[in-house]
Formats: structure tokens, sequence, C-alpha cells
């Protein structure tokens, strides 16, 4: 078991394979070695998103982990758009708790949590208008009405495809 | 939209409500409204009560004209007051989705997301129409560009605009099964319009899997492809 401390200081006693879902974790606790007392600190994640994605680690503790080198098999995990059902039902929060299950799994270095988090954003974006993107994630259309009709006029010709 | 968000947008609109601008703004209306209608009785009687005496009626015309003028101002004041008090509750929410919206993932996760998303030029070309940011990402991003459906539509500018966001590097063109046709019946020059950009790029394919997996058997897909390489040569 290892000891892991979140920004909010609260502390999660974890099984070190749970943890080792984590590349950065695996490297920090390489660096403790055996030594159970130790905590390590996770600077960047509130306990409400470490439990979370310790939820994430607990089920997928099992499965092959990701070669660090193997570019051509991350490049064939991310093209894949499945995303399992197990993982959509994880996935199913509010987009605030969406972005911040991205950014530790960025942070922690958790390749698989990174992809169905990105993918569940992408699928959200699909086909959908700027207008109904810009809705459904709040964001301020910030172009100018001439810099809008530029873009628009450059682009007419790709409306079709 | 999330949580905090909803409610820094609560929070904006009591400012709206405490700050009495929504009110003042009814009231005004409501003043106008009222105007509006002793205009409207003043024009009828100049037609029906009136007519001998219209000075009488222009008189009383013009004062509710000058009533309306004034009305027309406060509810002119109450608006811009309401648009300031927008302006603050757009900034509350601005700041919060800068805060825990899409905005705060770095670029390289945002490029990331978007070469999932776009599936096609067209929803390339509306993520660039998102926002400043989305644009500079999405035409920063040269893998976004590389993968794309030929459209029998294009020309040589066209297909030179999607390589040169592609930075020229390596293009994935796949043909549907219902644009193949006019390659093959050499309709559409487009294939003759990457071909003539084959030194400036570093990789291109062209990719018939869609086209020929609906076009039936093997021996006709033989056919279209030697068609396709007919229309290269």
């Amino acid at each position: 078991m290892v000891i892991i401390r979140t920004a909010d200081k609260e502390k999660f006693t974890v099984d070190r394979d749970v943890a080792e879902c984590s590349v950065l974790l695996k490297n920090l606790l390489e660096d403790v070695g055996e030594n159970e007392e130790e905590e390590i600190p996770v600077q960047n994640i509130n306990s409400s998103v470490f439990r979370k994605v310790l939820e994430w680690c607990e089920h997928h503790k099992n499965d092959p982990r990701p070669a660090s080198d193997d570019s051509a098999a991350e490049e064939s995990r991310r093209r894949t758009t499945d995303i399992s059902e197990w993982d959509q039902k994880f996935i199913a929060v509010d987009q605030e708790m969406l972005f911040e299950i991205i950014l530790a799994a960025n942070y922690l270095d958790i390749k698989p949590l990174l992809d169905v988090g990105c993918k569940t954003v992408a699928n959200m974006i699909k086909g959908k208008t700027p207008e109904e993107i810009r809705k459904l994630f709040n964001i301020t259309n910030d172009f100018t009405p001439e810099e809008e009709a530029q873009i628009r006029r450059e682009n007419e010709w790709a409306e079709d495809r | 939209m999330c949580n905090k968000t909803v409610n820094t947008f609560l929070v904006g609109a009591d400012e709206l409500v405490l700050s009495g601008a929504l009110d003042r703004f009814r009231h005004a209306a409501d003043d106008l409204w009222r105007a509006i209608g002793d205009c409207a009785s003043t024009l009828q009687k100049i037609d029906v009560e009136d007519y001998p005496d219209p000075f009488k009626a222009l008189r009383s015309l013009r004062a509710t004209v000058r009533h309306y003028g004034i009305l027309s101002d406060n509810s002119r004041k109450a608006a811009d007051e309401m648009v300031e008090t927008f302006g603050h509750l757009q900034s509350h929410v601005d700041s919060s989705a800068m805060k825990y919206g899409l905005n705060r993932l770095p670029t390289e996760l945002l490029s990331r997301i978007f070469l999932d998303a776009a599936i096609n030029v067209k929803s390339t070309v509306a993520l660039s129409h998102v926002s400043k940011q989305f644009r500079s990402i999405v035409n920063r991003s040269p893998a976004i560009w590389q993968r794309f459906w030929l459209s029998s539509k294009w020309d040589r500018e066209q297909i030179l605009a999607i390589a040169e966001r592609s930075a020229f590097r390596s293009l994935k063109a796949d043909i549907e099964q219902r644009e193949f046709a006019r390659f093959r019946d050499n309709e559409s020059d487009s294939v003759a319009a990457i071909f003539s950009l084959l030194s400036c790029l570093e990789e291109l394919s062209i990719n018939l899997a869609a086209a020929l997996s609906e076009s039936g058997s093997a021996i006709n897909a033989k056919i279209r492809v030697f068609s396709l390489y007919g229309i290269l040569s």
C-alpha cells in the first residue's frame, strides 16, 4: 500500500498496483522504494477528482500497460473511437469534472484514461455547428463580424465535405 | 453547463434583478406602450371628432410625441443599464468558462481532441469558426488536415489550401463510393489536382476502401482501381 496526498491535503491509502496505472506515480514510487510510510504528494489534483481517478484505476488495474515508446500502438489506440460501456458510465459526469479528469490523467500520465476523456469531448463536438459548440461549452464568439465574414468566404468550398 | 458556471450565471442574474435595471426597463416599456396608445387615440380624434379643429389635435399630438421622446430616452437609459449589467454577467460567465470550462485545457490536449472530433473537412472548418483560440489551434495542427474525404468538386486551389494547412506532410485522401463514379468517368479534376502537388508532399495516399466496400465483387473492385489508374496516367 502507498499513501498519496492530494492538493487539498486529503490522504489516500492505495494499492501499489492501482497507483502504478499512473506513470508519474510509478516513477515516484520507484524513487521512494519500499518505504510505505512516505507520502506521495500530487500537487495539482483535488481529492474529489483523485477519488474519481482512483475509481478508474481500480477497475483497470489489470489491463496491460501501454508501452511508452510504442508510438504505433498509441496511435492505433487513439484512433479507435469506441469507449467501453464501463468507461462511458464512468465518464458520464458534468463538464467541470470531465475536464478535471482529463487534466488529472494528463498530469498523472495515465494515457488510456486521457484517451477516454479526450474521445468523450470529441464525441460531444462531432457533427455540431460552431454555434452549437459555443453553446455546449459556453464559449464566447470573439470574432468581429468582418473576421467572421472573411473566414466564411475562405471556407465556403468546404461546406459540402 | 457545469455546476460552477451555472452558479456564477445565477449570481449574475441575481445582480441584474437586484440592481433594479429589469424593473426600470419594464416600467419604461409600460410607459412607452401607454404613450403609443395615446398617440393612436389622438390620431383617431383627428379622423373623427376634431377634423373641424385640426390644430388642437396636432398640438395634442405634438405633446404626446414629446412625451414619447422623454419616455424613449428613459427606456434607452434603462436599456443601457441592462447592457452594462449583461456585460458584467458575460464577464462572470467568461471568467467561469476560463476557470472551469473547455478553454482551460492546454493547447496540446485541445489539439488532440480536435483531431478526434474532426471527422471531415467540414467539421474541421466548423471547429475553426468557433473562436479565435479554436481557429489558431486548428490551423496550427497539421495532423487535423492530413486525412480527408476527397470531393470531386474541389479544384487545385482548394486542395492546395488543405495541403498548406497540413504543412505539406502526408495527405490521406479517402474516396466515397458516391463520389467514385465521377472520378472514374473523368468528370473531376480533384485527383489530378492532388497529383499536381506531389512534388511538394512528403507522402500521399488515396484510399479506395470505402468506395470499394460498397461496390460489389472483387473483380468489380479491380476494374474500378484500374479505371482510377487510367485517370491518373
